[in-house]
């Protein structure tokens, strides 16, 4: 008698929770394609941000003389982080995969609050991918305003002195110098106090060379001081 | 309270052990390499190059700076060395990466979970280690029309990838051509399956073949302005054995043009407008609604005055797609503007703000709509430059997205963030290493509390992070990034959800 009067309550309960999943189930089902879009545009954005790092990597090997350490550490960092995004790009695809195959057998051995998890951790790891690598981009992108494309003038320019004036080269050399000489006479590093040292010398060896009249070779000498004064301060972290 | 987390420190600290032993044994590999490039490059010499010149390499390779010793013989004075020639000889450079990542990613509260769905869990983080290994080599031939090969290997417990590029200049440099084959296998069902079920030889739904041909005429400009003009026009294809979602076969039509304008002086300017025309089209039938054509504008400009940098850009992304209904649209518009100072003053400020609005077409049932979206992001920030080497970066970061739901569907949750972060940045001669920890809070706006269900959206973190890169001799560096993530959801307390996010990825490089 008592199982007749619940019957149609218990009925009527089993119907509303049931429709409580299926409606559930939409709602994970539509949250999970709305982070699949994210996903593929976190896939673009990778693309996008693996040729960034490609043309910085060119653009550095055709202009490494005149670029800095600083600059070639910027780069390795970057292709670091390429190989780390990648993978982390990956893994979420794999969780996509498996989601998605879940999704499927939701009326089978899948439980729905299961799926709903997954879906959560899913859409996460999407969107601090797509926050990872905006900000991986912004750095390739400032980078790539410093150093420039292939041959253009930011590049082509090296050797970017022998155009220029070698006096005034001459006068810029002996305003950095006394400007680093702090610095450099406080600087630990060998490799630096050798550098520097030789700079020292070749800008005598210059001054000798203008003096006997061999222009070419004071030239030369003059942008070899540049390029020996450069790899001090960097030795040293000066900028 | 029982936590069930796995915590593998055994293989943390092996990698590690490992690094270090592979470090060690390059550092002697790099000197040797190095002397050897440098002898090699000595011989070539022309005799008539200024005395400066060789004897200052002489010394610097006297005192085993090998690598400083050849680059100013080979970048001083190029044209001095002998004809013979250097430049007609094929260069290889390589560059080997070795890594492993670890993940443990629950964003799911392990400990209000039923067995079931424990084990669940489980099966879906089932290999939280990944090892990896990438070989690429650069072979620059210096021929007047072959410029350069470079092969890249991929390899991993769970799939590996080959890609041949080939680069090409014809017209006298002005038309660049590069072709390139690649091909993808998978070892394992994904990325996440466990190691024990490696089945190679099988023929996975995933495993892949396709190619690329890219042609580009360039033109660099020796005018003080124009930098560059290129116009990039390339075909990829990409073809799976079995389409299934997520991996399916398709070829691209790409053409993005662009020119650059730059200006050095006491007030120099980069200015850039770039456009990219693509056409995806999935061509096995079952994959044809996803055929898509996107455009994507872009401007931006780089200002550096009195030492400041101003950055600003504004970007159109346009997807249609022409088999689709729901959506069968998008549009983004977005702007940023970054703002930096760099001076050697103690305290340099910076600013970055970030609009973005989107909307997405959709169509259901004969009825169309569209869902709204925007954001705002702003995030000022400061750089005390304590010492030569160390710097902090305190920032806090404010970012709002409203939406709307319209049928039911809605673009993205809408909701409000705060991140107050505090980064140290150390840079000691090789080593450069960002550290950072910091506060998120994420409030999901009322309308949408209802969408993901009460009390499972609001939620507190605290983050922390790395970034550390390390120079080891010439020729080799080793890499480690972390990102950790205690999250609290509300309501906060004894019955709120607690997660743990952690990535660890570590890396060596040899090139």
């Amino acid at each position: 008698m008592r199982l007749q009067g619940i019957t149609p309550l218990f009925l009527l309960s089993c119907l509303s929770l049931c429709a409580g999943a299926g409606s559930k189930m939409r709602s994970v089902e539509s949250t999970f394609e709305r982070c699949e879009s994210v996903m593929e545009r976190v896939k673009r954005d990778m693309l996008r941000f693996e040729e960034e790092v490609e043309r910085l990597r060119r653009s550095f090997d055709a202009q490494r003389a005149s670029a800095d350490d600083k600059t070639a550490q910027s780069i390795l960092k970057l292709e670091n982080r390429v190989d780390y995004l990648r993978g982390r790009i990956d893994r979420t695809a794999s969780q996509r995969d498996k989601v998605r195959s879940d999704l499927k057998n939701i009326s089978g051995p899948i439980c729905p609050t299961c799926v709903s998890t997954a879906v959560d951790l899913y859409c996460r790891n999407s969107e601090s991918l797509t926050r990872e690598i905006e900000t991986a981009r912004a750095d390739a992108s400032a980078l790539h305003d410093k150093i420039g494309h292939i041959g253009s003038p930011a590049t082509s320019a090296q050797p970017r002195s022998r155009t220029a004036n070698p006096d005034s080269l001459h006068t810029a050399l002996i305003e950095v110098q006394k400007n680093a000489k702090p610095r450099m006479d406080s600087c630990k590093n060998g490799t630096a106090v050798t550098l520097w040292s030789q700079f020292h010398i070749n800008m005598k060896r210059a001054d000798s060379l203008k003096t006997a009249g061999k222009d070419d070779e004071y030239v030369q000498t003059l942008q070899l001081a540049q390029l020996l004064l450069q790899k001090a301060l960097n030795k040293c972290g000066a900028e | 309270m029982r936590r069930r987390v796995n915590r593998p420190h055994k293989a943390s600290h092996c990698l590690f052990a490992l690094l270090l032993f592979c470090t060690t044994v390059q550092l002697r590999a790099d000197i040797a390499a190095d002397s050897l490039r440098y002898i090699e490059l000595r011989r070539s010499v022309s005799p008539d190059v200024a005395r400066s010149i060789l004897e200052t390499a002489d010394l610097l390779a006297q005192q085993q700076l090998f690598s400083d010793a050849t680059e100013i013989l080979s970048m001083i004075a190029p044209q001095e060395i002998a004809h013979t020639d250097i430049s007609q000889k094929t260069a290889q450079r390589w560059r080997v990466g070795l890594g492993a990542d670890y993940y443990h990613l629950e964003d799911v509260d392990t400990v209000t979970m039923t067995q079931e769905e424990y084990q669940d869990y489980l099966r879906l983080t089932s290999t939280p280690m990944s090892l990896w290994g990438r070989g690429r080599c650069v072979v620059d031939f210096n021929r007047r029309f072959l410029n350069q090969a470079a092969p890249e290997i991929y390899l991993s417990n769970n799939r590996s990838s080959f890609e041949m590029p080939v680069h090409i200049s014809l017209a006298e440099e002005r038309l660049a051509l590069e072709a390139s084959l690649k091909a993808g296998k998978w070892f394992t069902d994904d990325a996440t399956d466990t190691w024990d079920r490696i089945h190679p030889m099988v023929r996975h739904a995933s495993d892949m073949v396709g190619g690329t041909i890219r042609i580009a005429p360039e033109r660099s400009s020796d005018n003080s302005v124009l930098s560059y003009l290129y116009a990039p026009l390339s075909v990829d294809w990409e073809g799976y054995r079995d389409d299934r979602s997520g991996y399916e076969s398709y070829v691209e039509y790409r053409f993005s043009p662009g020119i650059e304008l730059r200006r050095k002086g006491t007030v120099g300017f980069v200015l850039r407008l770039l456009d990219e025309v693509q056409y995806e089209d999935y061509y096995r039938p079952q994959s044809d609604s996803l055929d898509v054509i996107r455009n994507m504008l872009l401007l931006e400009c780089a200002i550096d005055a009195a030492a400041w940098h101003i950055k600003p850009k504004v970007e159109w992304l346009h997807d249609q797609y022409p088999f689709a209904g729901s959506p069968f649209r998008t549009d983004r518009f977005k702007a940023a503007l970054r703002l930096e100072r760099e001076s050697r003053d103690l305290f340099s400020p910076r600013m970055e703000m970030y609009v973005l609005h989107e909307r997405e077409a959709h169509s259901s049932q004969g009825e169309r709509f569209t869902l709204p979206g925007s954001e705002v992001r702003i995030t000022p920030g400061l750089v005390v430059k304590v010492s030569k080497a160390l710097s902090l970066e305190p920032e806090i970061s404010y970012q709002y997205r409203a939406a709307q739901i319209v049928n039911n569907s809605y673009l993205w949750l809408a909701h409000s963030r705060f991140d107050a972060l505090m980064r140290a940045a150390l840079a000691i001669g090789p080593l450069e290493a960002t550290l950072f920890a910091g506060f998120r809070g994420e409030d999901v706006t009322s309308g949408f509390e209802r969408v993901v269900g009460e009390g499972r959206a609001d939620s507190r973190s605290f983050i922390l992070g790395s970034d550390i890169a390390a120079a080891v001799g010439n020729h080799t560096s080793v890499s480690l990034l972390a990102d950790y993530e205690y999250r609290c959801y509300a309501p906060y307390g004894r019955s709120g959800r607690l997660s743990e996010n952690l990535t660890i990825s570590g890396n060596l490089s040899f090139f």
